[in-house]
C-alpha cells in the first residue's frame, strides 16, 4: 500500500509538471503577446504608444527573452512560493485570487453536494422502479437537465426571482459583506447565497449522475448476488444499500475527483450571468488579455486540482472496492 | 403420497407477464419432500427447475409471479407447543400446526424472510456471481447467521468460521477474511454453500450446484452435499440436468418439461422403469461407459419450444415417440399413477384411451416416422429404432 501511494504521489507530480508546461505553451499560443494587445488598447483609445516605450514595456515583463527562459523563470518563482503580478491589473496574483478561489471552492462543494443529494435517491428510485410513470418523469427532466445550457437556467432562475420574489437572486454575498472580513455572519450569509448557484451549476452534472447511476444499478439488480442475499432473508432496503448500490457507488466516487474542475471550467458563463464572484471570470479575462501570470496560475491550479482530486477519488476506489485493492497494487 | 412431509408444492404455477406475452415458467408443479430426502428436479434448460425452486422462497423476479399453487411448509417442531403432558408420544406431524403457505405469504414481509434463509435455503449454480464481490466470504457468511439467531457481531463471525470449517474450507480463519474472487471454484462453491448452511435450514435447495465446476470439484461437492445432507438430517431438492448427479444422490426424482412435472418416483423406477416418453428419451441420451466409443450419442429430436408458442395438446407431443395424432396435440393430459408411487403426465399412459381418437387416425407410426425424420429437426434419433409401438 505505502509502494503504490508513493508511486501514485510521483505520478501526480510528474503530471503536474506536465500541466504547468502544457499551459504554458497554451498561454502563449495566440498570436501577438501581453504587449501588443496592451499597444491595441491604447491605439484604439487614440492614445498610440510610441514605439521605444514598447519596447521598454516588452523588457520589463520579460518578453523579449525566449519563450523556454520565461518558462524557467515563471517556474523558478512558483516554487519560490510567488505567484507573479498580474500585469494588467497591477496586483500580485495571489491577492486577486484568495478570496475568489474560496468562494470557487464553496459553490463547487455547494454544486457537488447538490448533486449527489439528488442524484443518489433519484437514481436509486428510477432504478428499482424501472420503467414506472416516476421514471419516465425522472428521465425526461434528466434529459431536460442535460439538454439546458446552464447558463440558460441560470437567467430562468434569476427572472424567476426577480419576478415571484422581487429578490436579486445573483452574487454570493449581501453587498455589505462584500469587503468585510470574514466572520461569522459572513460565512451565514454566504450559505444562504450559495444553493441557487448550486442547483444551477449542479443541475447538468446531477442529470448525468442520476442516469449513470441508474444503468449500473440496474446491472447490478439483475446479478445473481442480490438473488443470494434475498434468498438469504435480507429485507429489501437493507440489501439494495448494502450489496448492489455499494458496487453501483463507484462511478460516483470515481467521477468526484474530476467534478471540482469541471464545475469550475464550466461555470464562467453561469459566473457571469449570476454575478458569481468565482475564479472563472477572472480566468476569461486573463486568458483574453494574455496576462501570463494571473492565466497561468489559474490553469495550473485547476490542473493540480484535477491531478489532486483524482488521487483521492482512486484512494477512495481502492478502499471501497476490494476488486481494484487486491488488483492494483499487487 | 404420505403425510409425511415438511415441505409440498401443489399444482405450482408461475408465470412471467412481459410484454410479448405470458411466459409459463412453471405451470403445474406438484411434488411432497420428505424430512431427511433427497428429491432431485430434472429437466432441460428453461423447462422451470430455477423458477420452482425461486417461487419456493418468493423471490421470483418482476415481471414474475405465482399465479397459482400452494406451497406449504410444516413449522418446525419447535415451534409447535406439543401438549405437555404427552411428552414421550411421538408427534404426529400432521396433527401439528397447520402448514404455512408461502405462496400466500407477503414477498416482502418479515415472516417469509425469516423462513428464507432460516428454514429453506437455497444454492445457486454460479458460485462466483452469486456472491458479493465486496464483502469477505466471513462477512456475508456472519450476516445470514445475524438475520436467523440472537448472536453479537463477534460470535456470528466465529461461527461462520466454524461452519466454514464444517464444508470443509482448509484455514476457514483465513478463508473467512477472503473476498470471493480471491478463491478458486471449489472453494467458492463450498463459501456458497456454508453461506446457505449458516442459517441451519430444515430444507435445502441446490440449484445446479456443480454445473460450474470442474468434474473432480463436482465429485468432491456432491460428496460434501451428502455429507452434510446426512450428518444434519435436512431434506434438500437437488436441481440438475445431469441425470448421473440424480442417480448418485436423489431419493425421489421429478422430470420436469416445459413447466410441467412430467413424471415423478422413487429414483430406482426412474433409471429402471421410467414411464414418460421424455423420461426414456431423456435417459437414452445419457452416455454410458458401456457404449461403443464411436457411435453418436442418442439425442431427443427437435427442441424446446419457444416461450410463447406452446404446443396444443400435450407440450412434449413435437418430439415424442409415442406421439399419437388427435390426442397427443388436442387434449392436455392428466397426471396418472401407473404405480403406487409413481405419477405421470402422459395421455399414452392413461388407463382408458377414448377409442374415437384412435378410429380418427390409423395410421399413427407413419405420422411419428415423418415428424422424426424431418432434416430440419437436426438429427434423427437412434432412440427410434427401440421404440415400442
Amino acid at each position: 500500500m505505502a509502494a503504490y501511494l508513493r508511486r501514485r504521489l510521483l505520478q501526480a507530480a510528474l503530471t503536474i509538471w506536465a500541466i504547468s508546461i502544457i499551459s504554458f505553451v497554451l498561454i502563449e499560443l495566440p498570436p501577438g503577446d501581453f504587449v501588443t494587445s496592451y499597444v491595441d488598447r491604447r491605439a484604439s483609445q487614440g492614445i498610440p504608444l510610441p514605439p521605444d516605450e514598447v519596447q521598454v514595456l516588452r523588457v520589463r515583463y520579460g518578453l523579449d527573452q525566449p519563450a523556454a527562459q520565461r518558462y524557467l523563470i515563471w517556474m523558478g518563482r512558483l516554487l519560490q512560493g510567488d505567484l507573479g503580478v498580474s500585469w494588467i491589473r497591477g496586483q500580485p496574483v495571489s491577492e486577486i485570487i484568495s478570496d475568489r478561489l474560496w468562494l470557487t471552492m464553496a459553490v463547487s462543494l455547494a454544486a457537488i453536494l447538490f448533486t449527489w443529494a439528488v442524484a443518489l435517491p433519484v437514481g436509486i428510485y428510477s432504478a428499482i422502479r424501472q420503467y414506472s410513470a416516476g421514471d419516465y418523469l425522472f428521465t425526461l427532466l434528466c434529459f431536460a437537465g442535460v439538454g439546458v445550457p446552464n447558463f440558460l437556467l441560470g437567467l430562468l432562475v434569476m427572472y424567476l426571482g426577480f419576478v415571484w420574489f422581487d429578490a436579486d437572486v445573483g452574487g454570493l454575498l449581501s453587498a455589505r459583506y462584500v469587503d468585510a472580513p470574514w466572520n461569522a455572519a459572513k460565512l451565514w450569509d454566504l450559505i444562504q447565497h450559495l444553493p441557487l448557484p448550486a442547483l444551477v451549476l449542479g443541475t447538468g452534472g446531477t442529470a448525468y449522475m442520476i442516469r449513470i447511476l441508474r444503468a449500473n444499478l440496474l446491472d447490478e439488480l439483475s446479478k445473481p448476488y442480490v438473488l443470494t442475499a434475498r434468498a438469504k432473508g435480507l429485507s429489501e432496503v437493507r440489501l439494495l444499500l448494502r450489496y448492489p448500490l455499494r458496487v453501483a457507488l463507484n462511478p460516483f466516487v470515481s467521477t468526484a475527483g474530476y467534478l471540482l474542475p469541471y464545475l469550475v471550467s464550466g461555470s464562467i458563463i453561469v459566473s457571469m450571468v449570476m454575478s458569481l464572484p468565482t475564479v472563472a471570470p477572472v480566468l476569461l479575462s486573463a486568458l483574453m488579455d494574455q496576462d501570463l501570470y494571473l492565466a497561468g496560475t489559474l490553469v495550473l491550479l485547476l490542473g493540480i486540482l484535477t491531478v489532486v482530486g483524482t488521487l483521492i477519488s482512486d484512494l477512495l476506489l481502492l478502499r471501497i472496492d476490494p476488486r481494484i485493492r487486491f488488483r492494483g497494487t499487487s | 403420497m404420505s403425510e409425511d412431509w415438511i415441505l409440498s408444492v401443489r399444482d405450482l404455477k408461475t408465470h412471467f407477464f412481459t410484454r410479448e406475452g405470458v411466459v409459463r415458467a412453471v405451470d403445474g408443479v406438484g411434488f411432497d419432500l420428505a424430512p431427511g430426502r433427497v428429491l432431485g428436479i430434472v429437466g432441460e434448460s428453461g423447462c422451470g427447475k430455477s423458477v420452482t425452486a425461486l417461487s419456493i422462497l418468493g423471490i421470483v423476479d418482476h415481471p414474475g409471479r405465482i399465479v397459482d399453487g400452494r406451497i406449504l411448509l410444516r413449522p418446525a417442531h419447535g415451534d409447535t407447543p406439543v401438549d405437555p403432558g404427552h411428552g414421550d408420544t411421538p408427534v404426529d406431524l400432521a396433527r401439528l400446526d397447520p402448514p404455512v403457505d408461502l405462496a400466500r405469504l407477503d414477498p416482502t414481509g418479515r415472516q417469509i424472510r425469516s423462513i428464507r434463509g432460516g428454514e429453506i435455503a437455497l444454492i445457486f449454480q454460479e458460485p462466483m456471481a452469486s456472491l458479493s464481490p465486496v464483502h469477505t466470504i466471513g462477512q456475508q457468511i456472519s450476516e445470514t447467521i445475524r438475520l436467523h439467531r440472537r448472536v453479537g457481531r463477534r460470535r456470528s463471525r466465529e461461527q461462520a468460521v466454524e461452519v466454514l470449517r464444517s464444508v470443509g474450507v482448509p484455514d476457514p480463519e483465513e478463508g473467512a477474511k477472503l473476498y470471493p474472487f480471491q478463491l478458486s471454484g471449489g472453494l467458492r462453491q463450498r463459501a456458497l454453500i456454508a453461506q446457505a448452511l449458516a442459517g441451519e435450514p430444515r430444507v435445502l435447495i441446490a440449484d445446479e450446484p456443480t454445473t460450474a465446476l470442474d468434474v473432480t470439484t463436482q465429485a468432491q461437492i456432491l460428496d460434501l452435499l451428502r455429507d452434510l445432507q446426512k450428518r444434519r438430517g435436512m431434506a434438500v431438492i437437488l436441481i440438475t440436468h445431469d441425470l448421473g448427479v440424480i442417480a448418485e444422490m436423489a431419493d425421489e426424482v421429478l422430470v420436469m418439461y416445459l413447466g410441467k412435472g412430467v413424471e415423478r418416483a422413487p429414483v430406482d423406477l426412474i433409471f429402471h422403469s421410467p414411464e414418460h416418453p421424455y423420461t426414456r428419451a431423456l435417459l437414452n441420451s445419457m452416455p454410458g461407459l458401456g457404449a461403443a466409443a464411436k457411435q453418436a450419442l442418442p439425442s431427443i429430436s427437435g427442441t424446446v419450444p419457444p416461450a410463447f408458442r406452446r404446443p396444443a395438446g400435450c407440450s412434449f407431443h413435437p418430439r415424442c415417440l409415442e406421439f399419437l395424432e388427435g390426442t397427443c396435440n388436442r387434449r392436455e393430459p392428466e397426471p396418472v399413477m401407473v404405480r403406487p408411487d409413481q405419477e405421470v403426465l402422459c395421455l399414452r399412459r392413461e388407463p382408458e384411451e377414448p377409442s374415437q381418437t384412435r378410429k380418427n387416425c390409423p395410421k399413427t407410426d407413419k405420422v411419428y416416422r415423418n415428424r422424426t425424420l424431418r432434416p430440419e429437426s437436426g438429427h434423427f434419433s437412434p432412440i427410434e429404432q427401440e421404440s415400442r409401438d
